[in-house]
């Protein structure tokens, strides 16, 4: 458990002991000694000094407040640094901003975690997105992140409350930052840490990817809306990746907590070919429609000669149009992405219905429905085993229709 | 002539290794914990360790 206990009394003793051996190593360092040690001496005079100061820091941090003051600390500090306009440009530049210490004590303590994230996240997207956008160590942010929604510790509404709020903080981004604030902007700065937080939400929706859909009720979601916003999440390469990897351990873990009769079992069995049927699909169409995004901008690019007053005569003008046509037609990959896309979503289903019936197989041993060696396997068994093999490769077709709407 | 190293020094390298030892034993029995506090008392213990081995070869 992520955790931190302060006993203050014992802190200041540590520390009153600290200041002693500071003090004998600096008689020492007066005193006449071998060459060789006076370096390491100094050393450890420098190690005593640094433990001494974060000793320091941890007395007179708001850890040591109880938690509604420590919160309220907290946020004032966060509110600090975006009442200037400037703080999204100046996060790009600098080598630490005052959300650093932030981030790291929600990281440090979980209820200093689960405190804070709830206030902001009640207060819209503006202090959500300093956490974000201005701690420097993306590290951090994503640790604290993922922590933040890990379903081995979090709630499933819980999770999905912060899912929802962090992508509505990326999201929102370009339209809350100020374009011009006066203060030197990192471009290239900014890119990363967004594609880094594309990637980190596509991290954080992996483990519940078939909550986003199919089983929706169980994380108090609305499916439809679960599936826009895993269309937007998966919009991004490398956050389709994790999404697409979240799909054999979500399976796995959603055949743990099953239901123990056996019409109950069948429905949940359906709602999660059905989740997977749509997040497959989705991660189909996300790289459709990229594809499709592509050639677009690729044939407005190779339009601009045909609208430059070039001075052209006619046939020229026609050969211009033509050659332009004919390399848009070579670059254009829609077609390919098409067929690579819906082979990928095929093998992808095929993997996955293996992976249903082994989880299905399996809960139904840690259930005692069945023996672990198969030698007696109830026929009502055999039909979820089956089921469940056959729904995620062919039934996925429903997921596919909710999915398209 | 006596030896720079035979010197008063020693008890003051020995004092500050207790002083460590004993900071990070007072962390290490207290309420605290966490990673933090983890972190500090293995530095401690490195310090520590850094220390005894300049007192070990002190006599060189």
């Amino acid at each position: 458990m992520n955790t931190l206990v302060i006993d203050p009394d014992a802190l200041r003793r540590a520390q009153h002991r600290l200041h002693e051996a500071n003090q004998h190593l600096r008689r020492l360092r007066a005193t006449p000694v071998r060459y060789a040690v006076v370096g390491e001496i100094a050393r450890a005079e420098g190690m005593v000094h640094e433990l001494s100061r974060r000793i320091a820091g941890i007395l007179s941090s708001p850890l040591l407040l109880d938690p509604p003051r420590r919160t309220a600390v907290l946020t004032s500090t966060i509110d600090d640094w975006i009442a200037d306009r400037k703080w999204w440009a100046r996060s790009t530049t600098r080598d630490s901003t005052p959300i650093d210490p932030v981030v790291s004590m929600m990281a440090a303590d979980m209820s200093t975690r689960d405190a804070l994230i709830d206030s902001i996240m009640a207060d819209g997207t503006h202090r959500l997105s300093a956490l974000l956008f201005g701690a420097t160590d993306i590290a951090k942010v994503r640790d604290l992140c993922l922590r933040a929604t890990d379903p081995r510790s979090v709630n499933p509404d819980v999770a999905r409350t912060r899912i929802e709020a962090v992508a509505a903080a990326v999201f929102a981004e370009p339209g809350e930052r100020a374009t011009i604030s006066g203060a030197r902007l990192d471009v290239a700065a900014l890119e990363r840490r967004r594609d880094d937080l594309r990637e980190l939400l596509g991290m954080m929706a992996a483990p519940w990817v078939l909550h986003f859909t199919g089983l929706a009720s169980r994380w108090g979601g609305n499916p439809e809306s679960g599936r826009d916003l895993l269309h937007r999440i998966a919009d991004h390469d490398a956050a389709a990746v994790r999404v697409r990897d979240g799909l054999v351990p979500a399976i796995e873990d959603a055949f743990r907590d099953m239901p123990s009769g056996h019409d109950e079992r069948m429905t949940r069995i359906d709602e999660i070919a059905f989740a997977v049927g749509a997040s497959t699909e989705i991660l189909r169409r996300v790289d459709v429609d990229a594809a499709h995004r592509a050639a677009s901008t690729r044939s407005a690019l190779l339009s601009i000669p045909g609208h430059l007053p070039l001075g052209l005569s006619w046939p020229a003008g026609l050969a211009l149009g033509a050659a332009t046509s004919v390399v848009a037609g070579r670059l254009d990959s829609r077609h390919d992405v098409e067929e690579r896309s819906a082979r990928t979503e095929h093998d992808d289903r095929e993997r996955l219905a293996r992976v249903a019936e082994n989880s299905a197989r399996r809960a139904a041993v840690e259930d005692g429905l069945m023996n672990a060696d198969a030698t007696h396997v109830p026929a009502d068994v055999r039909v979820q085993i089956q089921h469940a093999a056959d729904a995620v490769s062919n039934a996925a077709d429903r997921g596919d229709e909710f999915a398209a709407r | 002539m006596p030896s720079p190293n035979a010197s008063p020094a020693l008890p003051d390298l020995i004092e500050a290794r207790v002083s460590i030892v004993d900071a990070q034993r007072i962390l290490d029995q207290s309420r605290c914990h966490g990673p933090v506090i983890e972190s500090l008392s293995r530095e401690l213990a490195h310090l520590a360790g850094r220390l005894r081995s300049i007192e070990e070869t002190w006599f060189e």
